[in-house]
């Protein structure tokens, strides 16, 4: 019987240490080795590279992105498939590629860390010619890493003479990228021709079901399975077969919820700021199918050794829900993966509350208890049910990894990944399963706030009370209710931990006829929630003070000191963010509203009132 | 040393300025440290008792309306040091308010008697501890009710710094965040006060003066007036009001005390004071900053500026080619880590640097024909202790030998070891120092070592990004402008060696970007990029409409 090739084609995308250098080039060597179609990853960035090189007024695009996020692929994405350029001429030896688009003279390099020093400063005058409008003939499509970007114009400027108009144009140009990375601008606000289009900022849910259904769909599935005994077996099913059914979402009811779970693990990691290139998506999708914990130096399963755990019932080892967390590699090599150490953070399998241990020791409520183990009864009861038994009898002896608490862990990851959201939170929640148990208001509050005018206000309303309840107990350090206004409290001294207790500025309202209220938007570049005061003035735009970035690591924080909990492992960090908030929040307000240097600004002392409502008491000049 | 001697005749360190006629040095052991450091970075005078000196004198030059940095004295072809003098107001209500008075919280704290009874009760307490104070005015000014006066006099209190180890109550301070705020540093005497410098020794006179020679001075004045000087916030406002008369009190009522003169600082010109200027300029120019959070910037990046100053000084007058970097080290725990113990051993080279600096600056007078000249004999040995007198303002103890005095070359050797033992020397200071600015970290068995304080980060961030600086240009600062090393990029010699293996010192940055982020300071883009960022750049104008409002 002849093995499904597929399989050990994906294997060559999994997490070894060889796929590292799996670049774009090495790919097409993998596709010929094992005569399958290749994985179709998505280039969500081409339209844009199109209309900017194409488009009425053209201009030089740089694509930058962290490695593995697929670079050289929409570059040869566009030079074949758009530019019309000669197979046979890509990649090339040299570093940069000549080629022309609609008369115009193209100049694409492919890798700017891969240019020696010498190329680099043949192509710095160009390109920088090129992006101040000097040169309005001559494109540039180039790809590099954000630091290699910056390190171009930086050298390029450090090697000419004080004072010299070549480093200021220079300086000019870096000073400009340096603020567009910064602030995640693709357009420049001024001054430069260029799209800056960063491919660790695109990593949206289509993307991700982009890749999952290039693996998942993929005809070798249907061919390569053909004639195997195991693909079609009802009491002993194929582990590869099975993960990939989970994942697809053809269980009973056709749930997909394991694949919109990880799609929503995914976005919350990037929110935090952990992006996750398209490679290690690759990595976790090929890693959930194939994993395999038997022998730590094959994490992965061949088409025999499926059949075998097949035959063995063994799907402990095969589990993808422990899969998905990477647990089936080494935890040296884990860590090291983006994809894995991100979602470790999680905590998936450790954190848990008493309602969900009761839904996995007692199968209370029944009806969630039911609903989950028909969508996966092989990894759930199969796995779980008799070892239960023996522990509340008293029977069980194993220890260690084998032991019963690992066993309870596997089950709430699967739990975590298996499980609906309820409607309106509560207990029963899978993100009571991860150290983020507000993600899913997180997410929902992200989503209401993406419409304008809102959609859904009443959705928005209660989440930015509990909120700016957060805030004002961080700043005051008591135990405080008010959610309608924020009070920007301080001390004077500025040792930690010392509260607020005066502020010699009028709270700040959510809503009120003040000129200056706190408002929660929706940061278009990172599709951030965040919070900032903004001042309306007749006949002027809006001014915005610095915003708090309600990262999903602070809005957690935030939403469990509103609730009297006080987060301490991560407490320190976003009691910072806080007060550096406060703090530009207050200077922005006088700044605006004191014109006389000589007008006194009140003291008010804080107080907390029984009804947990702050009170302030002038005692000012 | 006898009272007639000139103080043109004290023995200078290479291009020093001469020391003014005025400038009392009779209580110096030895004219040594001064002569290479100045007079005197004291080790007692910790960083914010050296703002709130500074602070002193350019708040009674910008009361005079005087120049606050009108540069060195003299003419510029032959430019001398600078003459001043200036005087600090008592503020003895307040003072004892806050930190003598015992009765005001006793008595707000006592339930059931109104207003006007405690009043009463608290006034005529008062008279009676203290019959020579009058604050009768209190009444009034808080409206009658005590418990507001009270509620204020805690918040104020809530203000003071360096609040450990015991002080009498004339040498403790507030943070100086107005003029109302400040107090001298005096003992109390029959007939008042007298300025006895107990911990106010001239160390932020030292701090002055760096910034009067650097070359910012200009765009400097125009900063300290407007955010410093003119600055009158809520906190200075109730202290005036606690202050009652002695807020209008004039110069010419017995309720200030005279600093005749200032101290010496002798090099005209040094890049170490443009750093420390350009560092002021850039925490001042911040106008989102708060007052009170910039002069803590301030008062840890003048302690950091003047530390240098001993290490660079020493390095200087001890001929030596440079001074090794500051190796710091980011853990700030001791276990298995080459950098810490680089940074340990580092720590030991610098604390020798003084002694050896004390020495080649004797040794340079020890070259002069005018002592290679003195002989061996009786009269050669008076002669010597005339010249040691005159050059070094020192006096060997009377326990000398019954037999007269030691030979010269003796009793060189012995000013020198008294000059490298005493109490309260250079080395001390920058030990003090350093640590209490947060550069210097000291744990018992593991040792002393540079790891700095999430606070001392905070400072060097916010002086020195302007919006946002990536994480490798932010190092190559540290080192340019603090000979502060902490990454593998910094830490290569110049002929491409490492101290310690790359992995430990990427590590070492690794972590620093940790602490950076956990203080707000970070935003990493991707794992080649990673900006530092100040926070405090102020609000901007919203490019565009905003996505969406809600209220």
């Amino acid at each position: 019987m002849r093995d499904n090739p597929l399989v050990a084609f994906l294997a060559s995308y999994g997490p070894s240490a060889a796929s590292d250098s799996l670049a774009d080039e090495h790919v097409q060597a993998a596709v010929d080795r094992h005569g399958v179609r290749a994985i179709q990853a998505p280039a969500p960035k081409l339209a844009a590279m199109i209309e900017a090189l194409l488009g009425d007024d053209p201009c030089s695009v740089i694509l930058t992105g962290t490695a593995g996020d697929g670079k050289t692929y929409h570059i040869r994405s566009f030079y074949l498939g758009v530019a019309g350029g000669d197979a046979k001429l890509w990649p090339g030896k040299e570093g940069v590629l000549r080629t022309s688009l609609r008369g115009r003279p193209l100049r694409i390099i492919r890798d700017l860390s891969q240019l020696t020093d010498s190329a680099k400063a043949d192509e710095i005058e160009g390109v920088t010619r090129s992006l101040l409008g000097e040169d309005r003939e001559t494109l540039y499509l180039v790809a590099a890493n954000d630091g290699q970007l910056l390190k171009f114009w930086r050298d390029a400027s450090d090697r000419e003479d004080l004072n010299s108009a070549r480093r200021s144009r220079y300086e000019a140009v870096l000073r400009a990228l340096t603020d567009m990375l910064r602030r995640d601008q693709e357009v420049p606000e001024g001054g430069l021709s260029v799209r800056l289009l960063n491919l660790s900022r695109t990593v949206t849910g289509e993307t991700l079901d982009a890749v999952l259904d290039s693996i998942l769909t993929h005809e070798a599935w249907e061919s390569g399975c053909a004639h195997c005994p195991q693909a079609t077996s009802a009491a002993n099913p194929c582990p590869i077969r099975l993960n990939r059914a989970l994942l697809m979402g053809f269980g009973p009811d056709g749930s997909d919820v394991f694949r919109r779970r990880l799609k929503e693990v995914i976005r919350i990691a990037a929110l935090n700021d952990q992006h996750i290139p398209i490679r290690q998506i690759l990595i976790l999708a090929v890693n959930i199918l194939l994993g395999d914990s038997k022998r730590r130096d094959r994490p992965l399963l061949s088409c025999t050794e499926a059949q075998k755990r097949a035959r063995d019932h063994d799907y402990a080892r095969t589990n993808p829900f422990g899969n998905a967390l990477g647990l089936n590699v080494r935890a040296e090599r884990r860590r090291a993966l983006t994809v894995f150490s991100a979602l470790e953070t999680f905590g998936v399998g450790s954190e848990t509350n008493t309602a969900l241990e009761n839904l996995l020791m007692d199968g209370t409520p029944p009806g969630v208890a039911k609903a989950i183990e028909a969508r996966d009864p092989v990894y759930g009861g199969g796995l779980f049910r008799q070892r239960l038994k023996n522990y509340k009898e008293g029977t069980d002896t194993s220890s260690g990894t084998s032991g019963f608490q690992s066993a309870l862990e596997a089950q709430r990851r699967r739990l975590f990944f298996l499980m609906d959201e309820p409607h309106g939170g509560g207990p029963i929640s899978p993100w009571r399963l991860t150290i983020y148990h507000h993600a899913g208001e997180y997410l929902t509050f992200a989503e209401a706030l993406s419409t304008s005018p809102l959609k859904n206000p009443t959705l928005v309303e209660p989440i930015t009370a509990k909120l700016v309840k957060g805030i004002n107990r961080t700043l005051t350090g008591m135990m405080v209710e008010d959610t309608q206004r924020v009070w920007l409290a301080r001390s004077i001294g500025r040792s930690d931990g010392a509260g607020g207790r005066f502020t010699s500025i009028d709270p700040v309202a959510r809503r009120a006829a003040s000129p200056q209220r706190l408002v929660a938007v929706l940061d278009p570049a990172t599709g951030r929630p965040r919070l900032q005061v903004v001042l309306r003035s007749p006949r002027q735009p809006d001014v915005a003070s610095a915003p708090l970035e309600l990262r999903p690591l602070l809005f957690e924080y935030l939403m469990r000191v509103a609730d009297g909990s006080l987060p301490s492992s991560f407490s320190r960090q976003c009691q910072q963010e806080v007060r550096h908030f406060a703090l530009a929040a207050s200077s922005f307000i006088q700044n605006h509203f004191t014109r006389d240097e000589s007008e006194a600004l009140p003291i008010l002392i804080l107080s907390v009132g029984r009804d947990g409502v702050i009170q302030s008491r002038d005692i000012g000049v | 040393m006898a009272a007639t001697n000139a103080n043109s005749e004290l023995w200078l360190s290479k291009g020093a300025l001469a020391v003014p006629e005025n400038q009392r040095i009779h209580a110096l052991t030895v004219w040594c440290d001064p002569a290479i450091w100045g007079l005197a970075l004291y080790d007692d005078q910790t960083p914010w008792f050296t703002l709130i000196e500074c602070l002193q004198l350019l708040t009674f030059r910008h009361r005079d309306r005087k120049e606050l940095f009108p540069g060195l004295g003299g003419s510029p072809q032959a430019s001398s040091h600078e003459r001043q003098s200036y005087r600090i107001k008592l503020n003895t209500n307040l003072r004892h308010l806050l930190f003598r008075d015992q009765e005001v919280a006793r008595i707000a704290a006592r339930g059931g008697a109104n207003d006007e009874v405690r009043w009463r009760q608290w006034l005529e307490r008062t008279v009676k501890d203290f019959p020579d104070l009058d604050l009768s005015y209190l009444k009034a000014a808080f409206s009658d009710d005590f418990a507001h006066f009270s509620e204020a006099l805690e918040l104020l209190r809530s203000a003071e710094v360096e609040q450990f180890g015991a002080k009498r109550w004339t040498s403790r301070h507030l943070q100086p965040v107005g003029e109302a705020m400040l107090f001298p540093d005096v003992k109390m005497k029959d007939d008042g006060f007298a300025l006895d410098r107990r911990f106010f020794q001239r160390t932020g006179e030292i701090l002055y003066l760096m910034l009067n020679r650097s070359a910012d001075r200009a765009l400097l004045e125009h900063l300290v007036t407007m955010r410093v000087l003119n600055a009158d916030g809520p906190w200075n406002r109730i202290a005036r009001r606690l202050q009652g008369p002695d807020a209008d009190a004039t110069t010419d009522e017995p309720k200030w005390v005279e600093a005749p003169t200032i101290g010496y600082l002798p090099v005209p010109h040094l890049a170490r004071y443009d750093e420390l200027a350009r560092d002021w300029v850039s925490i001042l120019s911040q106008s989102t900053i708060p007052l009170e959070d910039a002069l803590e910037f301030l008062v840890r990046l003048s302690g950091l500026h003047q530390v240098i100053y001993i290490a660079e000084r020493a390095v200087d007058v001890s001929g030596r080619a440079s001074l090794t970097p500051f190796v710091v080290e980011m853990s700030g725990s001791a276990r298995n880590n080459p950098v810490q113990i680089l940074s340990a051993e580092r720590y030991k080279a610098h604390k020798m640097l003084p002694s050896q600096a004390v020495e080649a600056f004797v040794q340079s007078y020890a070259d002069t024909s005018e002592w290679r000249e003195v002989g061996t004999g009786p009269m050669d040995c008076t002669h010597a202790k005339r010249l040691l007198s005159r050059r070094f303002a020192w006096t060997p103890k009377r326990t000398a030998a019954a037999s007269g005095l030691s030979l010269p070359t003796d009793q060189l050797q012995a000013m020198l070891d008294a000059a490298k033992t005493r109490n309260h020397d250079i080395g001390s200071t920058f030990t003090v120092h350093a640590k209490k600015i947060g550069l210097l970290t000291a744990r018992q068995r593991a040792g002393t070592w540079y790891s700095p304080s999430d606070s001392l980060l905070e400072a060097l961030v916010l002086a020195n990004v302007d919006g946002a600086i990536e994480l490798g240009q932010f190092l190559s600062i540290l080192r340019r402008r603090y000979h502060i090393v902490i990454g593998p990029e910094e830490a290569r010699t110049q002929s491409g060696e490492l101290p310690v293996p790359l992995e430990d010192l990427r590590e070492n940055e690794r972590r620093l970007e940790e602490r950076l982020r956990v203080l707000g300071f970070i935003n990493r883009k991707s794992d080649d990029c990673a900006f530092v960022v100040n926070p405090f750049a102020g609000g901007h104008v919203a490019t565009g409409r905003l996505v969406h409002a809600t209220a």
